[in-house]
C-alpha cells in the first residue's frame, strides 16, 4: 500500500507506506494510547497535543521514505515537550529546555544526514537498496541515537521522566525512546549494512551503565528512566549484529518493552497521585495499601527482568537465539548482564513493598495496613498491561501477535 | 494591453497615499485596506502571467534600453507577499492605536508598499535608487510614528545609517553610468566590461549598500533598535518585507557572481551571531529582530550557494516574522506593556499561532521555513561546504531554543500580565495573525511547486 503527495522541497515528497515493521509500530502506539488515555483529565492543551501526538506516531509507522520519517519524527519531539512540562514547575520548564536541546540537536544530524543521502541517491524510498557515503549513514545512526538514548546522549531520559504527567513517562518510555531504534532499523534496512561494531559497542555499554545507574537511583520514575535507557539499547545491540533472527527480536522488544515499561509508569503515577510516593526508600509495606496496583508492578517488573513465561522473556530469547546463530558472544553476554541489572534494580523494589514493614509514622498517618488501591477504572490499564505482559509471552507463537510481524519485518536483513 | 497593470501596480498604492490624509480619521484604514486589497488582486494578476516569461513595460512608450523600464519578473513576484502584509496589517495598525493608526500613518504604510512595488519592477538602476529612497523614508517615518521611549533616536540611527548606504549605492549607479552609458539593467548586462577596478568599486557599493538595508552582520546595528520600538504591524512590515529589498537588491547587482565567497562568509557570519544574540534578549520584539538578522544571514548565504533557495527564504521568511511579529503585537497590546509574561492563557489562539509561525521560523518540516533552508543546506552540502550546512543546521537549533524560551514566557510563566488579559485579542488583530500562521504551513505543503516557481 502506497500513497505519496505533496512535494514539500523539490524532488522529495510526503510519502506513505505501509508494512510489517510500520504496522507493528502503529499496533503497538495503538494499545499504548488507550492505555494512557484513562485518568485524570489534563485540560484542552493536554488532551489536543495527545491526539497530535498519536497522529504523528502513525505517521512514523507509515513513512514510506526518509524524508517522511523525518517529517513526523519532528513533529512528534515538538508535540511532546509542552506535554513534558505540563506541570510549569521550575523543574519540568528546566528539564524541557534539556529535552528540546537534545532533541533540536539530534534533528539537525539527522537533516544533514537526509542531506548527504540525498545528494547520493535522491529521494530514497524505504524496501529499496541504495548507495550513500558512509557520512550519511553515520550522521542519520546518531540523530536517530539522541532519541534512542544512546549513551553520551541519553540526558534528556532521565531528566524529563521525572516531571512528565505518568501517562507522558509512559509514552515517553514506551514509544519516543522507540521511534529512535524504529528509525536506526529503517536506515539500516536501506543499505548493504557495513559492520555496526561501534553501535554494537555504544549498545553495550549504554546497557550496562544505565543499567549501574539504575541500581544507585533513589527517585523510583528516574530509576524506571534508566531501565528504558538500558532496556532499550537491546535493540541497537541487537541491530548491530546484523542477523536476521536477533533483528527480529529487538523489533519485538520494542513492543513488548512499551507495554510492560507503560504499565510500571502508570503503576508509578498512581503511587504519586494516591500516596504521594516518589521514592523507592518510601516504599516500604506499600503493597499492603495498593495489592492490585502493586501486583502489576511485580507482574511487570518479573517481565521486564526476562521471567519465562512473561512477554520480555520472549522477545529477550529471540534476541539471544539469533546472536547465538550468528556467533556473537560478546552481545549476548551483554544482554544477560543486563538481565542480571534489572532483577538488581527492580527486585528490591519488589520485596520492600510486599515485605517491609511501613515506617512507623507512616502507619500511624494510615491507620494501619488500610487499604487504599485506586478506584477500579484507574486500575484497568496497569492490569491491561500486566496481563498483556502473560499473553503476549504464553501466546508469542500465535498467528498475528507480535512475534511474527516482527520476523516479517526482520526480513529485509542478510543473514 | 494587459501589462498596463504593471505601472499600476506601483500607482495604486502611491494614489492611495496621497489621498489617505484627507479622509476622516475613521475611514482611512478601510480606505487603506481597500487600496493594498485592490493591489493584491494585480500582483497575483500579474504573478499569474510569469510562466510565459518576464512583463515588461516601457514608460510613456519609450522603447528600452531609452526609456524607462518596467519589469515584472520571478523577483518581482515577490509582490504578492509584500501586498498581503501590507493589506494585513493596515487594520492591525489601526486597532493598535497611536500615530500609526491616523490617516498620515496609513499614508506612509501604503507609500511604503509603493516604494517596494516600484523597487520590485524597476527595469533600470536610476528607477531602483529613486523608489529605494521612496521606501526607505517610509521605513524611518514608520519607525518614528511608534510611541514608545527611544523610538525617534532609533528612527533617527536608521535614517543615518540608512542614508549612507543610499549614497553608496548612488555612487555606484554612477559609476556603471559612466562605464557602461546606459541605466537599463539588462542592457547594464550586456554592456559590462570584464573587470577593472571601477566595476569593482561598483559592485562593492551595491554590495555594502545593499547589505546595510538587508541588516547583514556587522551592519545589522540599527536594526533591533528600530524593529523592535516601531509599532508591532510596522514591525511586521520593516521585519517581513523592507530588509529584503535590502536582499533583492543584491540579486539585482551586476557582477555579483565574483563576491560569492564574500557572500558566504558575510551570511554565515549573521546567521551565527543573529542567533546568538537572540538568544540572549529579554524582550520578545527584540528577539524577534536579531532572528531576522539570522534568517538574512541565511539568505545572503543561499544567494552563494542555491539562489532559487534563497528566493523560496525570502518570500516564507516575510510570511513567518511577519505573522510572529503581530502575534508579539497582540500579547503587548492585551498586556498594555512589554511585560507579557503568562499573558498567552487567555489567548490560546494567538498562542497556538505564534508556536506554528515560531516552528516555522525554526525551520521544521513541513512548514514553509524549511524549504528554503533545506535547498539552502542541500546547496552547501553540493557545494562542497559541509562546514556551511552545520553552520545552517546549528543556526536552526539556536533558534529553536529561542522561541522555546519565549513560548515559556509567554505560555508558561506567572506574571502580572495574566491578571490583566481578558482573553484574545480583537478580530482586526487575530484574523491577520491566523491568517499568516495557517499560510506558513501552506507555503510548506508546496514547497516543491514555489521552488519551481521561482527556479530558473
Amino acid at each position: 500500500m502506497e500513497l505519496a503527495f505533496l512535494e514539500i522541497v523539490p524532488g522529495l515528497r510526503l510519502h506513505l507506506r505501509g508494512d510489517a515493521l510500520g504496522t507493528l509500530f502503529a499496533a503497538t502506539a495503538g494499545v499504548l494510547w488507550l492505555l494512557v488515555l484513562p485518568g485524570p483529565r489534563r485540560g484542552r492543551r493536554y488532551e489536543i497535543l495527545l491526539a497530535l501526538s498519536f497522529v504523528f506516531v502513525l505517521g512514523i509507522a507509515a513513512a514510506g521514505n526518509l524524508l517522511t520519517l523525518l517529517v513526523f519524527y519532528e513533529l512528534l519531539s515538538l508535540a511532546a515537550w509542552p506535554l513534558i512540562v505540563h506541570d510549569e514547575t521550575p523543574e519540568a520548564l528546566a528539564a524541557g529546555r534539556r529535552y528540546l536541546a537534545y532533541v533540536l540537536a539530534g534533528s539537525a544530524t539527522l537533516l544533514l544526514g537526509l542531506g548527504v543521502v540525498t545528494m547520493a541517491a535522491g529521494d530514497v524510498d524505504f524496501g529499496t537498496r541504495v548507495e550513500f557515503p558512509g557520512a550519511g549513514l553515520v550522521l542519520l545512526l546518531a540523530g536517530f541515537s539522541v532519541k534512542a538514548a544512546l549513551l553520551p546522549v541519553h540526558g534528556w531520559v532521565p531528566r524529563a521522566h521525572p516531571v512528565a504527567p505518568a501517562p507522558i513517562s509512559a509514552l515517553l518510555s514506551g514509544l519516543m525512546v522507540g521511534t529512535g531504534s524504529f528509525g536506526m532499523i529503517r536506515v539500516i534496512q536501506l543499505v548493504d549494512p557495513p559492520p555496526l561494531g561501534i553501535l554494537g559497542g555504544v549498545s553495550a555499554l549504554t546497557v550496562v551503565t544505565a543499567g549501574l545507574m539504575a541500581i544507585r537511583t533513589d527517585h523510583l520514575k528516574r530509576r524506571l528512566a534508566w531501565s528504558t535507557i538500558s532496556q532499550m539499547a537491546y535493540v541497537p545491540l541487537a541491530l548491530s549484529v546484523l542477523h536476521r533472527e536477533a533483528l527480529a527480536g529487538g523489533i519485538l522488544h520494542i513492543t513488548h518493552h512499551a507495554f510492560m515499561k507503560g504499565g510500571l509508569f502508570l503503576c508509578a503515577g498512581l503511587l504519586v497521585h494516591h500516596l504521594g510516593i516518589r521514592r523507592v526508600s518510601e516504599m516500604a509495606g506499600v503493597a499492603r495499601r495498593m495489592p492490585w496496583t502493586m501486583g502489576a508492578f511485580t507482574l511487570l517488573s518479573l517481565g521486564m527482568i526476562g521471567i519465562p513465561p512473561l512477554s520480555g522473556f520472549v522477545s529477550k530469547w529471540v534476541m539471544g537465539v539469533g546472536m547465538v546463530q550468528a556467533g556473537a558472544w560478546l552481545p549476548l553476554v551483554v544482554l544477560l548482564t543486563g538481565a542480571l541489572l534489572a532483577a538488581l534494580y527492580l527486585m528490591p523494589i519488589v520485596q520492600t513493598a510486599w515485605f517491609d514493614a511501613p515506617e512507623g509514622g507512616r502507619e500511624d498517618d494510615s491507620g494501619g495496613a488500610q487499604r487504599t488501591d485506586p478506584p477500579p477504572l484507574t486500575l484497568v490499564p496497569v492490569l491491561v498491561a500486566a496481563s498483556l505482559t502473560v499473553l503476549l509471552g504464553v501466546g508469542a507463537a500465535f498467528p498475528g501477535f507480535p512475534l511474527e510481524l516482527a520476523r516479517l519485518a526482520a526480513r529485509g536483513l542478510g543473514g | 494591453m494587459t501589462t498596463h497593470w504593471l505601472p499600476a501596480l506601483v500607482a495604486l498604492p502611491i494614489a492611495g497615499a496621497v489621498l489617505a490624509p484627507t479622509l476622516p480619521r475613521r475611514g482611512a484604514w478601510s480606505w487603506g485596506f481597500a487600496v493594498l486589497l485592490a493591489t493584491l488582486g494585480v500582483a497575483l494578476f500579474l504573478a499569474g502571467l510569469l510562466p510565459d516569461g518576464a512583463l515588461s513595460y516601457p514608460m510613456g512608450g519609450w522603447p528600452p534600453p531609452f526609456g524607462i523600464e518596467l519589469r515584472f519578473d520571478v523577483l518581482s513576484a515577490f509582490a504578492v507577499p509584500v501586498a498581503l502584509v501590507s493589506a494585513l496589517a493596515v487594520p492591525f495598525a489601526a486597532r493598535t492605536g497611536g500615530p500609526i493608526a491616523t490617516p498620515e500613518g496609513i499614508a506612509v504604510i501604503l507609500l511604503g508598499t509603493g516604494g517596494m512595488m516600484g523597487f520590485m519592477v524597476a527595469g533600470d538602476f536610476f528607477t531602483l535608487f529613486v523608489f529605494l529612497e521612496v521606501l526607505s523614508l517610509s521605513a524611518y517615518a514608520m519607525v518614528a510614528m511608534s510611541e514608545e521611549r527611544g523610538a525617534g533616536i532609533a528612527a533617527f540611527r536608521y535614517l543615518l545609517m540608512g542614508a549612507v548606504a543610499s549614497i553608496v549605492i548612488l555612487l555606484s549607479v554612477g559609476l556603471l553610468y559612466t562605464l557602461t552609458g546606459s541605466l537599463n539593467m539588462a542592457d547594464v548586462g550586456a554592456r559590462l566590461p570584464d573587470g577593472g577596478l571601477p566595476l569593482h568599486l561598483a559592485t562593492g557599493g551595491f554590495v555594502a549598500g545593499f547589505l546595510l538595508k538587508a541588516a547583514a552582520f556587522p551592519l545589522h546595528v540599527w536594526l533591533p533598535d528600530a524593529h523592535a520600538t516601531a509599532p508591532s504591524a510596522v514591525s511586521a512590515i520593516l521585519s517581513g518585507l523592507i530588509v529584503k529589498m535590502g536582499v533583492i537588491g543584491l540579486l539585482r547587482t551586476p557582477g555579483l557572481e565574483h563576491l560569492h565567497e564574500l557572500l558566504l562568509w558575510v551570511g554565515a557570519a549573521s546567521l551565527l551571531a543573529g542567533a546568538l544574540f537572540a538568544l540572549v534578549q529579554d524582550d520578545l520584539k527584540r528577539m524577534l529582530a536579531y532572528s531576522t538578522v539570522s534568517n538574512v544571514g541565511l539568505i545572503v548565504l543561499g544567494l552563494a550557494v542555491d539562489r532559487t533557495g534563497a528566493t523560496v527564504h525570502i518570500l516564507n521568511h516575510a510570511v513567518i516574522k511577519a505573522s510572529l511579529f503581530l502575534a508579539a503585537g497582540a500579547f503587548i497590546h492585551r498586556a498594555g506593556s512589554r511585560q507579557i509574561e503568562g499573558i498567552g492563557r487567555g489567548m490560546p489562539l494567538t498562542t497556538t499561532a505564534f508556536a506554528v509561525a515560531g516552528v516555522a521560523a525554526i525551520g521544521i518540516p513541513p512548514t514553509g521555513g524549511f524549504t528554503g533552508k533545506w535547498m539552502i543546506t542541500l546547496g552547501a552540502l553540493e557545494a562542497g561546504r559541509p562546514v556551511v550546512a552545520a553552520i545552517v543546521l546549528l543556526g536552526a537549533v539556536l533558534l529553536g531554543l529561542c522561541y522555546a524560551r519565549f513560548l515559556v514566557v509567554v505560555a508558561f510563566r506567572s506574571g502580572p500580565a495574566e491578571e490583566v488579559a481578558g482573553g484574545e485579542a480583537p478580530p482586526a488583530m487575530l484574523l491577520p495573525i491566523l491568517a499568516l500562521a495557517i499560510l506558513t504551513v501552506g507555503l510548506g505543503l508546496v514547497g516543491g511547486q514555489l521552488a519551481a516557481f521561482v527556479g530558473p
